[in-house]
């Protein structure tokens, strides 16, 4: 209902920033790495390349603010949160629908890029290639979401959150595959990276990408590892509004 | 009549401190119960435990012989709490923080509009419903927190204070209202404005390091002390020697000095009497005798004196 009224109310600002954001985000990355690394390794032109992981990128940026103001902003303040987790409903549902709610939003600020970064570039995806696309931005917002809730209800200072926050974007940025290929880090590095839980649904993308091939088991474990984190984060909750 | 609320040996501790200790009692359906004491006595805490936001450390807490950690999703729905701080979205109206609860609870639109349209006529805020919530006073903000948690119809209604930050108008409509929904809600509320409490309760349970110490109605707690009286008498002048004096009076009971005002309670009036004749030498400026209140009372047991 808040996300409808700020909608509402902010329509211009909101716009604009969903317009603003892709923008942005495609001249500072794409085109100044372009020029750097010319093409992926598997051959395609980087611009190309790097347009799944900027969806990625840019609907991790819509996912932050809204988790960060109702599990961090508003609980340090005590407010609404305290109200929603006195009404008879479980804290993992509550958590649950958090995440599907501000990971529904952050999927259409991804789609809306795509059209966005078509007026910049040629855009090679297919229906079906896109379908997939987002049902492994789904996962990722999931595990992502979850990863965000954790630390907004573990910390309870802004500068801390924010200090850490910060090495998580890092982390989305260079460290997920989106922008920068694994193959360009150390094989040690490469084998860490790969096996943390948020770049895993871009890989699976990426292997569809490249092999036509759906990895549904690791999609399925990563889908089962994001609903243990909601009722883990549904535990944290409870405790968090005791104290 | 029937419990709406029992607490059966309820204990609560914080780090080494006991905040509640082993609590036993029950409120009836309907009635209209008021918590008293001291900062830092446990009410606040009780407040939580009732509502189902805090558990207790051991005991049961039941309410309408559910017991709330057993049966947690249904509890909630009969339970409507309203803590001492603003805690609506500061970013909304005030009716869509209303809606926003109800929604919650899955009440229907149209009830819920009925809902809101007829407490804030109640509560005289009518026109305020659109404004948003940060541009409003706490007062305003207090009244939609009550209407919040009456827009799902709850049966047991915890206060913590009520009317905080309220105008007198706003007092006398919120108590207007609280007292026309006793008898169909059970409310609790925890408050320190005594005179509110005294025109409204139908029991008052007084608490002091997590126990309770009275409980009862106000008329019973001054039982023991009803043929007591307050008095005060002002002199030009009450020297140490005077005060002394009127102080060594045997039916003078807890006195008391505040500059030139002599402050003692009394059993009868004849009391006020011996203390005049004490002092006929001395030039008196003002007298004062009232009933003693529930104030008298605290101050008493809280001094740990009593008055017999």
């Amino acid at each position: 209902m808040r996300r409808v009224w700020l909608w509402k109310n902010r329509l211009i600002s909101s716009i604009g920033i969903i317009f603003i954001l892709p923008v942005l985000v495609y001249i500072l990355i794409t085109s100044s790495l372009k020029n750097i690394l010319g093409q992926s390794l598997s051959g395609i032109p980087y611009e190309i390349w790097v347009i799944p992981g900027l969806i990625f990128i840019i609907s991790s940026l819509g996912l932050f603010p809204l988790l960060y103001r109702d599990f961090f902003d508003l609980r340090v303040h005590k407010k609404v949160i305290v109200n929603v987790a006195l009404a008879p409903y479980e804290k993992r549902n509550l958590v649950g629908s958090y995440i599907f709610v501000a990971g529904l939003e952050a999927m259409i600020m991804g789609l809306i890029s795509i059209f966005v970064f078509a007026g910049f570039t040629q855009i090679s995806l297919g229906l079906m290639e896109i379908f997939v696309l987002f049902s492994c931005l789904g996962l990722y917002l999931f595990l992502l979401g979850n990863l965000f809730i954790s630390i907004a209800l573990i910390i309870d200072t802004v500068t801390t959150l924010f200090l850490i926050t910060a090495m998580i974007f890092t982390l989305i940025f260079f460290g997920n595959g989106f922008i920068i290929e694994f193959g360009f880090f150390s094989a040690e590095m490469e084998a860490i990276l790969k096996w943390q839980p948020i770049s895993i649904p871009f890989q699976i993308f990426q292997n569809y990408y490249r092999s036509g091939l759906f990895d549904w088991k690791i999609f399925s474990g990563m889908f089962a590892l994001s609903g243990l984190w909601v009722i883990a984060n549904g535990s944290i909750l409870k405790r968090r509004l005791i104290h | 009549m029937e419990a709406s609320i029992t607490l059966k040996k309820v204990g609560k501790k914080v780090g080494d401190k006991t905040i509640l200790a082993g609590l036993s009692f029950g409120i009836e359906r309907g009635s209209l119960v008021a918590i008293v004491g001291v900062n830092d006595a446990g009410k606040t805490t009780l407040l939580k435990l009732l509502s189902g936001y805090d558990k207790p450390n051991y005991g049961q807490v039941f309410i309408h012989g559910l017991d709330m950690n057993k049966r947690r999703q249904a509890t909630r729905n009969l339970i409507g709490y309203v803590p001492h701080e603003n805690d609506l979205d500061p970013w909304l109206t005030l009716e869509q923080n209303i809606r926003f609860t109800a929604n919650l609870y899955r009440i229907p639109q149209s009830i819920a509009t009925d809902r809101i349209n007829r407490f804030a006529k109640k509560l005289n805020f009518s026109s305020y419903l659109k404004e948003i919530t940060m541009n409003v006073s706490h007062g305003i903000q207090k009244k939609t927190m009550l209407i919040r948690e009456l827009v799902h119809d709850p049966d047991v209604l915890v206060l913590d204070e009520p009317t905080g930050y309220m105008d007198a108008e706003s007092i006398r409509l919120t108590w207007d209202l609280l007292k026309e929904l006793k008898g169909t809600k059970t409310i609790i509320y925890v408050s320190n404005a005594l005179a509110e409490i005294e025109q409204s309760h139908d029991r008052i349970l007084v608490f002091h390091d997590g126990r309770i110490l009275m409980d009862g109605h106000l008329d019973k707690l001054l039982e023991s002390t009803m043929d007591y009286h307050q008095f005060q008498v002002e002199f030009e002048i009450l020297s140490d020697d005077l005060y002394k004096k009127l102080s060594k009076i045997p039916t003078v009971v807890s006195p008391n000095r505040l500059d030139n005002i002599f402050h003692f309670y009394g059993r009868n009036r004849t009391v006020f009497f011996d203390v005049i004749r004490s002092a006929s030498d001395e030039l008196m400026i003002d007298l004062n005798v009232k009933k003693l209140g529930l104030r008298d009372l605290l101050d008493s047991e809280f001094a740990g004196r009593g008055l017999d």
